[in-house]
């Protein structure tokens, strides 16, 4: 459903994505592995449209969405969460999950005013719905607190119920493990697998944790210099020759 | 039904509203209230594109003047009914702050906050020279008393009831937009404008509504000063304006509708309390504002009423410049 073919991103002369292709079917799963500055992160801003891409192609459902804007692409189902967390801090937990579902909420602007009783049941039903995802990822008691009052670990789950709130056809989690010690990093990705098959959607995961991702992915790449070095089952990456090459020589050194 | 669904705070508002006038008979005090509250809708303005979409603009004055001239010139020069002059008011504000923001805010939000500044010195040095149509330095006068529906607001008491009901639908409305989907949309945006572009929200969309419903109520606010003052003058709209409104948003709390209550009625109140023929207070007057929001920025950037977690980026660096300058150094 969302393939990539051949995308390179330049910064200077330096090429951090030369060439990469992917694709996952839909309700696929595809992980991605490599060392640090492999270009993982860069490939994600080019599927979501953050990082304008100097050669390649994205599409969607057949369709190509090279270059557009990231809140177009979001709109066509494509929803990410980051390495680095990005939630709205100044807002609650139930507000941020709120914002996830912006797209299906009415808007117009004489709607929010005189409010016809249309848009108060709207948003009553959109407030159970966020409630009852806060339940999923297990953050019901700290509804209302504020998103910066969270601990780490409540951080990522909260980021989770937001992206699943805006109802992703393909959702992509930039390494949702990282900073977690082994027992928080192994509940969240059960978490992540519950949710990926309850709803049947994409998955696209960013993560270092190889062992644990192979896992649960059904096909794998890993990309070392912005390039793929390894693609197919988790097995296969995981045995293949450069991947271990890279995978040593980053830890050798 | 109405205390159901908008609460106490809400009646005891219109209850207030209808009492005041009826229990303070000094007329000056209801003037200095009048006035307060036509400075609240500024604020609030100020902080719909401050506090809740995070954008610094320095440039409210100048719509808050376009809306003033426009309901003078309308009533004055043709006869227009006050309504029209103030729905004219809102619209012509509306639209100079949407076409000033389209080009700033598909670039960068920084941009704004100069072209602002640069919108407010060009529209005074246009309503000081353009004399054939604004009467220049001079200023417009004889502008008529407001009149709804062929009831007149003469006394200051009757004066109250318009603005304060002009205030009370304002605060009603805002409150309906910041409480739903669109105030989440500016309040993302102002916390992460990448976070808020990944979840599908039109990051320049909710900034270019933010600052024109801003503006539409600073447009809204300079007719009823017009109508109030029955005059109106270049300087009235000056850039030093600006700051106040500005100061009136932080003081009271950045995203808080209670907030910019507070902050408008300080910021009028405490100078008019300081009145008086004392040589040492007519000198120390202007420093006063100053003060509480040097004391504020220090202690308290998030505003009294404030609903910020962390107040925005510009606030926090300033907060820490001015307590390393007063702070720190008192210490040692």
């Amino acid at each position: 459903m969302l393939r990539a073919e051949g995308v390179c991103v330049s910064f200077g002369g330096v090429r951090a994505v030369d060439g990469v292709s992917l694709a996952v079917a839909p309700h696929g799963t595809l992980g991605i592995i490599g060392p640090n500055g492999s270009g993982k992160t860069t490939t994600f801003n080019v599927l979501t449209g953050e990082q304008r891409a100097n050669a390649g192609r994205v599409t969607l459902g057949g369709r190509d969405i090279t270059g557009l804007a990231p809140h177009r692409i979001a709109r066509l189902g494509l929803v990410r969460t980051f390495q680095n967390l990005r939630l709205f801090p100044n807002m609650t937990v139930l507000e941020n999950v709120l914002t996830g579902g912006h797209l299906r909420q009415p808007r117009a602007l004489w709607r929010q005013l005189l409010r016809p009783p249309g848009v108060a049941h709207a948003e009553a039903v959109e407030r159970e719905r966020a409630a009852a995802l806060l339940e999923e990822v297990t953050l019901a008691d700290r509804m209302h607190a504020y998103a910066s009052d969270l601990s780490y670990g409540q951080t990522k789950r909260l980021e989770l119920a937001r992206a699943l709130n805006a109802e992703p056809l393909i959702l992509l989690l930039d390494e949702p493990t990282a900073g977690m010690n082994d027992r928080q990093a192994r509940e969240i990705l059960e978490l992540v697998r519950a949710v990926q098959a309850r709803r049947q959607l994409a998955l696209i995961v960013i993560e270092h944790n190889v062992p644990e991702l192979a896992r649960f992915v059904d096909s794998m790449i890993a990309l070392d210099a912005g390039r793929v070095i390894a693609a197919g089952t988790p097995d296969e990456v995981v045995r293949h020759p450069r991947v271990v090459a890279a995978y040593l020589g980053q830890e050798a050194a | 039904m109405l205390v159901a669904r908008a609460g106490w705070p809400a009646l005891a508002g219109i209850v207030l509203l209808i009492a005041i006038p009826l229990m303070v008979t000094d007329r000056y005090v209801l003037y200095v209230l009048n006035i307060s509250m036509i400075f609240a809708i500024l604020a609030i303005g100020q902080n719909i594109i401050t506090g809740w979409c995070g954008m610094l603009t320095l440039g409210h004055a100048a719509f808050f003047g376009v809306g003033a001239y426009t309901s003078g010139l309308l009533a004055v020069d043709h006869g227009w009914p006050f309504l029209a002059c103030f729905a004219a008011a809102g619209l012509a504000a509306g639209l100079a702050g949407a076409l000033l923001s389209l080009p700033c805010l598909r670039v960068r939000s920084d941009f704004l906050s100069l072209i602002t500044i640069a919108f407010a010195q060009m529209f005074f040095v246009v309503v000081n020279n353009w004399t054939e149509l604004t009467r220049g330095p001079m200023g417009l006068p004889r502008i008529p008393r407001m009149e709804v529906f062929g009831w007149t607001a003469r006394t200051e008491a009757e004066i109250f009831w318009v603005i304060g009901g002009v205030l009370a639908i304002v605060m009603f409305a805002v409150h309906r937009l910041v409480s739903g989907p669109i105030g989440r949309a500016w309040e993302a945006v102002r916390d992460d404008e990448n976070a808020a572009r990944a979840l599908g929200i039109n990051v320049t969309h909710a900034k270019v509504q933010a600052f024109t419903i801003g503006c539409v109520l600073a447009g809204f606010a300079g007719s009823l000063y017009a109508h109030t003052l029955r005059i109106v003058a270049p300087e009235m709209f000056f850039l030093e304006e600006s700051l106040i409104i500005m100061q009136m948003a932080i003081l009271g709390g950045l995203a808080s509708l209670p907030g910019s209550l507070l902050g408008a009625a300080l910021m009028v109140g405490i100078p008019e309390a300081l009145r008086s023929g004392n040589e040492w207070l007519i000198t120390l007057r202007p420093g006063i504002g100053g003060a509480l929001l040097l004391a504020m920025m220090i202690w308290r950037p998030q505003g009294l009423l404030g609903r910020l977690r962390d107040a925005p980026p510009f606030l926090l660096a300033l907060s820490a410049a001015l307590r390393g300058l007063f702070v720190q150094r008192s210490r040692r």
